[in-house]
């Protein structure tokens, strides 16, 4: 594992930062250090929140940021080990069909693709989940082919639903609840990405693997009311790595 | 129960905020001005962690259906309890059938009703602060009903009146320090930021509070990283935006300073056109 900078971040939170990049190897090591301090440092340790290549570190008021830094400081370089990661690949079920996908046929054309070959480049990755953020359970996924990557629309929806997925530059993600937003919206899962009714209550988790599988309208139909009834099982399985 | 009969300008149900859940995206939340909220509690030998309502510039009309005991503190929004005036930052007895109302805030933005035992609506997450998406209402509005515990007739209050320091309304001092962009930034940046007199901008609530009125600072943007309530960020238009309550989780624009927790609590007192300026500590 690569050893991050750390700062302070105000008078009760702790940052470590590694080399400013988007890429899977530092994200490894963020998740690294984030099972493991989770591990090490208890219950003065209020929050960890891990980004593309930082950590936030949050800790009740009685703790002393000047301390806790040294402590991880030096836990960090005790630590030279890799630490194995357990990650889960989850496959997120998607319909493409026109009626849940209102800027799929603009985008394949824009591209100068068919749609089923954009579906084939959409749903041939396995994306990194980096971390959640932006809404409550929204994924920052990584891995979107680069001839899909596309501007944002120029005027933004009032409203896009809840499971629909979408392409903004060079991400691809998926809306855990309905919102105002600007993504191309090129398909709908039919799973549920946050409920406040679960524990935890969202779907995905930072380190997560993700990849789409095309599904038609009537399974989508049929797994919407499974996922109601509470009869669908998600489709995941354990990767080490 | 107590039955919102106006909901007044913005109403809300707070406590300290939801903790546990910000690597999942979402908000901390939480009562804007903590110190407020948290002496409001203490009045009553309530725990801190118990909800208090949070009342913004014009406050709603509350009817108590029952007997109650309450203390309201912060921004003085000039109670009443059937047309006559009470004191705030002390014990105050509600009889069933009273109607809780409020003026014009004359001093701060944001007062804090504590009732005995807390307020009483849905923990969602592990809190009750309200939150759209999280909890089923995003605010409090005409006709809602919220329930109360057995209020209890005999509280021993050890502190029957605590008040706040003016200087906690009118400061204009913000207490910062050092943000994790802030050395990227020039000396003669830092300098601008340090000396410039900021005025609050009418388009701030409980997500962020916009300072504007120092021309020519530009922020960067910077991979997506966590944020916090009480990070300023400084965008590449200009534009400086500092974090409150129910900030997002992460951020894509520069931190450039993070305020003290006295600090948020003392903007979050602060409205529209209020000066102010960063004191790094």
């Amino acid at each position: 594992m690569k050893q991050p900078t750390l700062k302070s971040f105000g008078n009760s939170a702790v940052l470590l930062e590694w080399e400013n990049t988007i890429s899977n190897d530092i994200h490894k090591d963020v998740l690294r250090a984030q099972t493991f301090l989770k591990d090490v440092l208890g219950d003065q340790l209020l929050e960890i929140v891990p980004a593309y290549a930082s950590l936030g570190l949050y800790f009740n008021r009685q703790v002393s940021v000047d301390e806790v830094k040294n402590e991880i400081e030096q836990l960090l370089q005790q630590e030279s080990e890799a630490i194995a990661l357990e990650r889960e690949k989850i496959i997120i079920p998607v319909c493409y069909d026109e009626v849940f996908a209102p800027d799929i046929q603009e985008l394949a054309e824009k591209k100068n693709i068919s749609i089923d070959e954009l579906i084939t480049l959409h749903t041939q990755p396995i994306y990194t989940v980096y971390f959640l953020g932006f809404l409550p359970g929204f994924p920052y996924l990584g891995g979107l082919d680069s001839k899909l990557h596309h501007p944002r629309k120029s005027t933004p929806r009032k409203k896009v639903e809840a499971g629909s997925v979408g392409i903004a530059g060079g991400q691809t993600g998926i809306y855990p609840s309905d919102s105002p937003g600007g993504w191309n919206i090129i398909g709908r899962t039919p799973l549920s990405l946050f409920s406040v009714d679960k524990e935890p209550p969202t779907l995905l988790k930072a380190g997560d693997l993700l990849q789409f599988k095309s599904i038609s309208a009537k399974e989508y139909e049929s797994i919407v009311k499974k996922v109601r009834s509470g009869d669908y099982k998600i489709k995941k399985e354990i990767v080490h790595g | 129960m107590v039955e919102v009969v106006h909901r007044g300008m913005y109403s809300t149900i707070q406590d300290l905020g939801r903790f546990g859940y910000r690597n999942l995206g979402v908000p901390l939340s939480g009562a804007m001005d903590r110190i407020s909220a948290t002496l409001a509690n203490r009045i009553l030998n309530n725990s801190d962690e118990d909800a208090v309502m949070e009342i913004t510039l014009m406050g709603p009309k509350l009817r108590f259906q029952e007997d109650a005991i309450i203390a309201i503190v912060g921004a003085d929004l000039h109670p009443k309890v059937n047309d006559e005036s009470i004191e705030m930052n002390m014990m105050v007895s509600i009889s069933k059938g009273d109607l809780l109302s409020f003026g014009k805030a004359s001093v701060g933005t944001r007062a804090y009703i504590a009732v005995a035992g807390g307020w009483q609506t849905p923990l969602v997450l592990g809190s009750r602060s309200m939150y759209n998406g999280i909890t089923e209402a995003s605010a409090m509005e005409k006709g809602d009903l919220l329930a109360l515990k057995e209020q209890s007739k005999n509280i021993h209050t050890t502190q029957s009146s605590l008040q706040l320091d003016a200087s906690h309304f009118n400061t204009r001092k913000i207490s910062v320090s050092e943000g994790p962009e802030w050395q990227q930034l020039s000396t003669s940046l830092q300098q601008k930021i340090l000396k410039g007199n900021f005025s609050v901008s009418p388009q701030s609530n409980r997500m962020a509070y916009r300072l504007e009125g120092v021309e020519d600072i530009n922020g960067s943007e910077i991979i997506t990283a966590p944020v916090q309530p009480g990070t300023v960020q400084l965008t590449p238009s200009g534009d400086c935006i500092v974090l409150m309550r129910d900030a997002q989780t992460t951020g894509g624009y520069s931190r450039i300073l993070q305020l003290s927790e006295q600090a948020i609590c003392e903007l979050a007192q602060k409205r529209g056109g209020a000066n102010v300026q960063f004191e790094l500590t």
